[in-house]
């Protein structure tokens, strides 16, 4: 037998109720239906609180039926670990596991309801006034951020499967309510590409709650048949489960899709998928949402929104109470009052502001001019308190649920996020939409058209004129339905109403705002709404204050004596609703987080065990390669000697590659280099120095002339974006005369460095026809041939301060080439050098990092890199900036060589330096005087002691000082010395080598 | 059940590819090479064996079954002049996207509108889109019709995550 569930109306509701599906709250057995929502299956089975609130931990139950619900959050458990989600959008599932948050130890029974009776205690601001002094916020800090949060947050990974997908449109209509259905219509008739989305289960809105007719049928058929039309046309997208979330510049909306429904559309497999839209034109028919009262005890479970209370009945058969109090102060109520009653709730009384109104149902009471001033029953409501407006006999009237609507607010927030600021309507006593700065526009209920005639109308004419701007020829026009004439909308703002002292009247539901939080802000001089929303934490919540802010403007605006329009809202930002980050992130987890380039060599590299690391322009590269038993400073040590006592090998694979052609290449290189390319021959390369306008190091790297017109340029691996836009941006835009194309190869190539005395050896045992005798192949020269019997381009750089050989192959064949070397290299223990013990040789050699000692204040002369400008030449970026530096005068820094007193202290990268007269830490005026920084600090195995490059004013004036390294580690004397520690006048790098030895 | 998306991915080294930009004049006497003009995006142009795709406004990236040959006769042809030929056969991979169900693959791999009209040169119907990104990384995307299918070339370094980013869109999982 079905369980029905204390409060599940005999028929009604979109569930199934043929299944019943078993689910837990708080432990607790209970049982709902297919079709159900999690809050509607709660209040079904009689559960009125569903959790405690933020601050004060008072007892709370659902107020809404939907997507603006403030206090139903829960902690689904279980296989579907999850915090924060609304109960009230949740689907029913079987065997779900929810519990309440933010109670200890059980709903029932909270310790932190201790809050609630010190409330006084906690007014607005009382963080900002309390935690900022004594021991001040980085003590109390912590301990609050225990104490705060309303779930917790999964510990294992989510098993569901998201994904992103892009869409583009001519029209995306959001909301499938009355206007938005006529408007996909009207647009599908005009073959525009039309995407309509909608956040319920089914298409309709309140339609499907009001039981409106249409051309004579309900609301309901209606419906069907108009989304029958739809799925008909082969040119619209109809996705209901699906929210719209974002709406960014440029018509860029982000729309999340959730596998929910029924009729889910999508793989079954998927669980929620992020739309990211790009629409030519938008149309947001999203609605209006139904407004709180701020009166007193509004907060106590069983107080509703009165079309939620409509909507339990309708969409679920599920009654929020047996005897309710309707509390309202516009003439939408009396139509739901009437209805409600017809399906069996007793209404006691309509308690209305007002002193005008429609009628009431003859056995309800009609309280004209009154107000609800408190409620009876802190858990369970048994009565309301009711006094009239001016003044008067107070009365109780017991009733097991309250029900109230205290007008209608246009959905404005998407509207907003566009940048458009909502207008205020006193009329409507509420916000609409402004006028729109990017294609949009607003229809029906979420512009200004709460009637369902009106509605259908708007959002029929409001898409073709959006079809019409977008030139798409005009089409046979929809009729427009026929409807019952409905009653005019008319209200009056009740922003502040009477209540008993000690009673508190509730602004915002989730933060624990009240009328009084407001009010006080107020008292301190807040005026700005802005600073009134950071002050009581109004609207900040997970709701963002989707019942709330209208509310807190009218109290505020009240208070300051001024119009909600003069006070104007807040600034609605996206989502619009919370969305997972599992619809986030969809795909791009694990190794799809980052984009990482891999060469020829990383599966081998990978496979030696190497320490890898992300290298700039996402290269994996290898950081060291250690041996069994090895930590990474004998790894590096080890390479590093390998190199200057036989040979290592170095996948240079990602160094940024150009070829730049045209008749005025040349041209092109002497002004974005710094020194002479004119003289440069074929099959030599030569250094070159890229400077920035303000004669600071952009780049540096290598040249080689290929042929007459055609060179080929090394650049850094991180720089090589940068250099290659700085390239296009001169060439398309300063200038445009120089014939020069440069096309991108960096990823054609596969270069391997094989670097040490015994690299020659090693290449030609590998086998080729390139003549790599010095006088053949000189360093800086680039030759030809083939090594290994793969077509080859073998230059004689590097990096190492070694005899060295770059061999570039295409890059299919560069593990090939890679395999042939290791092998003819094994007679000489050629190792696999990675990136660390290659900075170590640079230090060793005092080589200058853009990075490093090029960080963007060094010019070339201060990093000992004069060699390589040639002022002489007419013109080249930075010139001006280089002659400045030298009329300007002052102390330059420079780049220098330090040698620690205790040969083994290696000072941090970073580390101050500090002049040597502070050995006692005292200056005169009490500072340190810092004259520079270390760039680079190593242990060199080469020279069995530690050594470091650093940036030091007037360094190279300062040869043979003492300074002291003051680094966090330890302070330590240093001496400063030249920046070259091996080989200074290069004879192993730029000489035979041992080229006679070779024979 | 995690069952995926209806589609194929197709991996293989391609022919022979080069790399060209021009300026006018260049571009004059390289349709003169081919005998069909440089097309401009979307449009593909095929000739002798060869299709010719733009990229960029001033580059394009040639199929061919000779690179070196091509590469020659363009080198040669634009010796002096404004223009840069290369050949770049190793610097990309290449992937296919076929099956029912590609676009809803695609769609999640690149923000490109699908829906973007075909073109026909040479009896080939296909859309190019010229250079875009794919996932996080760059590439060039052509669309066939009947049956719709997707070329994806990518920079050869991106191959092995474009391969991962395929197959998780198609729903088949990321490796953790």
């Amino acid at each position: 037998m079905i369980s029905r569930g204390p409060f599940r109306a005999p028929t009604g509701g979109d569930i199934d109720r043929s299944r019943q599906l078993e689910f837990s709250f708080d432990a607790r057995r209970l049982y709902g239906h297919p079709g159900d929502t999690l809050a509607s299956a709660l209040l079904a089975n009689g559960v009125r609180i569903v959790g405690r609130s933020f601050k004060y931990h008072r007892p709370r139950g659902i107020v809404t039926h939907w997507v603006d619900e403030p206090n139903a959050l829960v902690q689904l458990v279980g296989r579907d670990d999850e915090p924060n989600v609304r109960a009230t959008t949740l689907p029913l599932t079987n065997g779900l596991q929810a519990r309440s948050v933010n109670r200890w130890p059980s709903l029932g029974f909270d310790i932190g309801v201790l809050n609630d009776l010190l409330a006084p205690l906690f007014p607005a601001g009382f963080y900002y006034k309390t935690f900022m002094g004594g021991p001040g916020w980085n003590f109390f800090g912590p301990i609050i951020r225990r104490l705060a949060g309303l779930g917790v947050a999964p510990r294992r990974p989510g098993e569901h499967h998201y994904e992103k997908r892009f869409h583009h449109c001519d029209l995306l209509v959001v909301g499938a309510g009355p206007a938005g259905l006529m408007a996909a219509l009207t647009a599908a008739a005009r073959v525009a590409r039309v995407m309509l989305v909608d956040d319920r289960r089914e298409p309709g809105g309140q339609l499907i709650e009001d039981g409106d007719l249409i051309n004579g049928v309900p609301g309901g058929e209606w419906v069907s048949e108009i989304s029958g039309q739809l799925a008909e046309r082969p040119n619209v997208v109809h996705l209901q489960n699906t929210t719209c979330v974002g709406y960014y510049d440029h018509n860029f909306l982000t729309v999340v899709e959730q596998n929910s429904s029924p009729n889910w559309p999508s793989p079954s497999w998927l669980h929620e998928r992020l739309w990211k839209v790009r629409a030519r034109r938008v149309l947001l028919c999203t609605g209006a949402a139904e407004r709180p009262l701020v009166f007193a005890d509004n907060d106590r479970p069983g107080v509703m929104q009165l079309q939620s209370a409509l909507g339990y009945v309708k969409r679920y058969g599920v009654l929020v109470g047996r005897r309710a109090v309707v509390f309202a102060n516009n003439d939408s109520a009396y139509p739901v009052v009437d209805e409600l009653a017809r399906l069996g709730i007793e209404i006691v009384a309509v308690v209305d502001v007002r002193t005008q109104s429609p009628s009431v149902p003859a056995a309800a009471e009609h309280l004209l001019g009154h107000a609800v001033v408190g409620i009876e029953g802190s858990d369970g409501l048994t009565a309301a308190i009711v006094e009239p407006l001016g003044g008067g006999k107070t009365r109780i009237l017991g009733c097991d649920t309250v029900l109230m609507s205290g007008g209608w607010d246009p959905r404005v927030q998407l509207a907003s996020q566009t940048g458009a600021r909502p207008i205020y309507d006193a009329e409507l006593a509420t916000f609409v939409p402004g006028d729109p700065i990017q294609a949009e526009s607003s229809a029906g209920a979420a512009r200004d058209q709460f009637g369902l005639a009106q509605c259908l109308r708007d959002g029929g004419r409001r898409a073709d004129a959006a079809l019409d701007a977008l030139g798409f020829p005009p089409a046979e026009s929809i009729a427009l339905p026929e409807v019952e004439a409905g009653t005019p909308y008319r209200t009056e703002s009740a922003w502040q109403l009477p209540g008993k002292s000690r009673r508190r009247a509730f602004v915002d539901f989730q933060n624990d705002v009240t009328s009084k939080d407001i009010e006080q802000a107020r008292r301190e001089n807040l005026v700005s709404v802005e600073h009134v929303k950071r002050y009581t934490t109004t609207g900040m919540g997970t709701d963002q204050g989707k019942l709330g802010n209208i509310n807190a403007i009218g109290l505020l605006a009240q208070g300051l004596d001024k119009s909600p329009g003069e006070v104007g809202t807040t600034t609605y930002r996206p989502p619009y609703t919370a969305l997972s980050f599992g619809a986030i992130t969809g795909n791009d987890i694990h190794e799809l987080v980052v984009p990482a380039r891999r060469t020829s060599m990383t599966d081998w590299i990978e496979a030696q065990g190497a320490q890898m690391f992300e290298a700039g322009s996402n290269y994996r590269r290898p950081s060291y390669f250690p041996r069994a038993g090895e930590d990474m400073q004998a790894a590096i040590a080890r390479e590093a000697r390998a190199c200057r006592q036989s040979v290592g090998i170095y996948d240079g694979s990602p160094l940024g590659k150009f070829e730049l052609q045209g008749p005025d290449v040349v041209s092109f290189l002497e002004r974005i280099y710094t020194n002479r390319w004119a003289n440069l021959r074929v099959g030599q390369g030569r250094f070159g120095l890229m400077l920035r306008e303000d004669g600071r190091i952009l780049d540096d790297g290598v040249t080689f002339r290929l042929d007459e017109g055609r060179y080929w340029m090394f650049c850094g691996t991180g720089s090589a974006d940068h250099v290659q836009m700085h390239m296009e941006r001169l060439l398309a835009l300063e200038w445009p005369e120089l014939e020069v194309y440069c096309l991108r190869v960096t990823s054609q190539w596969s270069n391997v460095c094989i670097c040490g005395p015994k690299a020659r050896e090693v290449l030609r045992a590998a086998g080729t026809d390139v003549d790599s005798s010095h006088s053949a192949l000189p360093f800086m020269g680039l030759t030809i041939g083939h090594v290994a019997g793969i077509p080859a381009r073998v230059a004689r750089v590097g990096y190492t301060g070694e005899t060295s050989f770059e061999i570039n192959v295409p890059a299919r064949q560069g593990m090939a080439l890679w395999q042939a070397l290791m092998s003819a290299g094994d007679p000489f223990d050629i190792t696999p050098v990675g990136s660390e013990a290659s900075m170590v040789m640079r230090c060793e050699k005092g080589f200058v990092a853009a990075g490093y000692e090029g960080d963007g204040i060094v010019n070339p002369y201060d990093a000992g890199l004069g060699w390589a400008v040639d002022e002489s030449k007419p013109d080249f970026i930075g010139k001006r900036s280089l002659a400045r530096d030298r009329n300007v005068g002052g102390i330059r820094p420079s780049v220098v060589g330090l040698l620690p007193h205790d040969t083994g202290f290696v000072p941090p990268d970073g580390t101050p330096l500090v002049d040597g007269p502070l050995l006692d830490g005292e200056s005169p005026d009490g500072m340190p005087r810092v004259v520079g920084y270390v760039t680079q600090g190593c242990f060199s195995p080469n020279l069995e002691r530690a050594i470091a490059l650093a940036v030091v004013d007037a360094g190279r004036d300062r040869i043979g000082d003492e300074i002291i390294a003051a680094a966090q580690i330890g302070r330590g004397a240093v001496r400063v010395v030249p920046p070259c520690f091996i080989d200074p006048e290069g004879a192993r790098m730029r000489g035979p080598g041992n080229e006679a030895a070779d024979g | 059940m995690n069952k995926g998306y209806g589609v194929t991915i197709e991996s293989a080294e391609q022919a022979g590819m080069i790399a060209l930009r021009a300026g006018d004049e260049g571009r004059t006497r390289v349709a003169g090479l081919f005998g069909t003009p440089l097309p401009s995006l979307p449009f593909v142009a095929c000739a002798d064996g060869q299709t010719i795709m733009p990229v960029a406004c001033d580059e394009w990236l040639i199929i061919t079954g000779d690179a070196s040959a091509t590469f020659t006769a363009l080198d040669e042809l634009m010796e002096g002049h404004h223009g840069a030929v290369a050949e770049v056969t190793d610097a990309y991979g290449w992937f296919r996207v076929g099956g029912p169900e590609a676009r809803a693959v695609m769609a999640q791999v690149v923000a490109l509108d699908l829906d973007a009209p075909y073109t026909t040169s040479a009896g080939v119907t296909v859309t190019t889109y010229g250079r875009t990104a794919i996932g996080r990384a760059a590439g060039i995307v052509v669309r066939h019709r009947c049956p719709e299918s997707y070329d994806l070339y990518v920079d050869i370094t991106h191959t092995r995550y474009t391969l991962t980013l395929l197959r998780a869109c198609a729903g088949l999982g990321v490796p953790s």
